[in-house]
């Protein structure tokens, strides 16, 4: 149920982004993916900042993939994808113990945040410094 | 070749292509690519692109040729467009099609309407906070308070936008979706009212903004990569605030 969900909202923040008819199917595929990621951590028990960071790495690297095959910018893919990845309950967590005079809490929970943050970052760095030296050669033929 | 219809061509490729939410890396390779594929020699056009105005500037035989607009209004998303501005681009540096007909195809471009029309976003970003909403760990019940919410936060900010600046919009927009939550579940109908708070603000997370920012600092475009970091994050903490307000206002209600 989450897979199918997380497929419809990263399609229709895609939309609202007015992505080409065309890269509507990848985009949700790339849904679908980054939430596999999140079930995996969960059952594995692997950290968040990992499991974020690759997950952001396979996806900006299909979406580097998508976008040359269709012929697209990257960021059509790479926005939209990686939504579902978004620290939300991190940060709303972390607010909340602020609000609450828990700051303790509040500065762990908000590192937690920042990193998770960071590691979505970096996967999006690495896979277009990958992008770009694997690539490079061939873009300057066309 | 009529270097000021170039430089022209250019640059009205150049300022769309910004205003549609391009990266300015990608505005700078585009009217390079154009100037080369419309006659220009290789290297005699150099452009400098900010956020906030370009600058282009020719050097031929005849001598340099600069032009600079300021880059004023709110931007409207729309990579659709991008990407039609990009294969224009590529269609005239292979050779494809003539300055004139580039120059019909642009007005056509920004003519075109959305593809996806205003009541299409509408249940878009209703049925991504929604599913947001569950995914987080809301029932099923606080899906419709969570699309609601989304709904009125996204509609705020694109009619506060015109009146208002950003920061002021995202501000307001995240606090009405944050409040509805709260208030949903001081009536008691929810189950969990952090999953209806961030489901409601997803639609306007800095998330172009964002990945902009990473790829113009990825191609060596510094400055605009940190403008572009700055904008996303004078939003991230206008949705931070309007949330803390919400979570502070929340026990008081019930």
């Amino acid at each position: 149920m989450n897979v199918f969900l997380s497929m419809v909202a990263t399609v229709a923040f895609a939309v609202l982004y007015q992505i080409p008819r065309k890269a509507i199917l990848p985009v949700g595929l790339l849904g679908i993916v980054a939430e596999l990621f999140l079930i995996a951590a969960s059952e594995e028990h692997v950290g968040l900042v990992a499991v974020s960071f690759a997950a952001s790495l396979t996806i900006s690297l299909l979406g580097e993939g998508f976008a040359r095959t269709l012929r697209m910018p990257v960021t059509i893919f790479s926005v939209p994808g990686i939504i579902v990845l978004v620290p939300g309950m991190n940060a709303y967590q972390t607010m909340k113990d602020f609000v609450t005079h828990q700051f303790m809490q509040g500065i762990a929970m908000g590192t937690e945040t920042a990193l998770i943050a960071g590691a979505i970052a970096s996967g999006l760095v690495m896979a277009g410094v990958l992008a770009r030296s694997v690539w490079r050669p061939r873009k300057n033929v066309d | 070749m009529d270097e000021e219809r170039v430089l022209r061509l250019c640059m009205q490729t150049g300022l769309l292509l910004l205003r549609y939410g391009g990266e300015t890396s990608r505005v700078e390779e585009t009217m390079a690519h154009m100037a080369m594929g419309a006659g220009a020699p290789p290297d005699s056009v150099q452009s400098f692109v900010t956020p906030t105005g370009i600058f282009i500037s020719m050097t031929t035989d005849n001598g340099t040729l600069t032009h600079l607009t300021r880059v004023t209004g709110p931007a409207t998303m729309n990579l659709e467009k991008v990407t039609l501005l990009n294969d224009l681009s590529r269609r005239l540096q292979r050779g494809n099609c003539t300055v004139d007909e580039a120059f019909a195809e642009l007005d056509r471009i920004e003519q075109a309407p959305f593809i996806y029309p205003r009541w299409m976003q509408m249940v878009a970003s209703a049925l991504s906070s929604g599913s947001f909403t569950i995914i987080l760990g809301g029932a099923g019940s606080d899906f419709l308070w969570g699309a609601v919410g989304g709904l009125i936060a996204q509609e705020t900010t694109r009619w506060l936008t015109r009146y208002a600046p950003r920061f002021f919009s995202v501000l307001l927009a995240s606090l009405l979706g944050a409040l509805l939550a709260v208030l949903s579940s001081a009536i008691g109908y929810t189950h969990d009212e952090g999953a209806i708070i961030i489901g409601a603000i997803l639609p306007l997370l800095p998330g172009l903004a964002v990945t902009n920012a990473i790829r113009d600092l990825l191609a060596g475009d510094l400055l605009a990569g940190v403008a572009r970091g700055a904008e996303a994050l004078f939003t991230s903490v206008a949705i931070a605030i309007a949330v803390a307000v919400a979570i502070g206002i929340s026990p008081r209600l019930t």
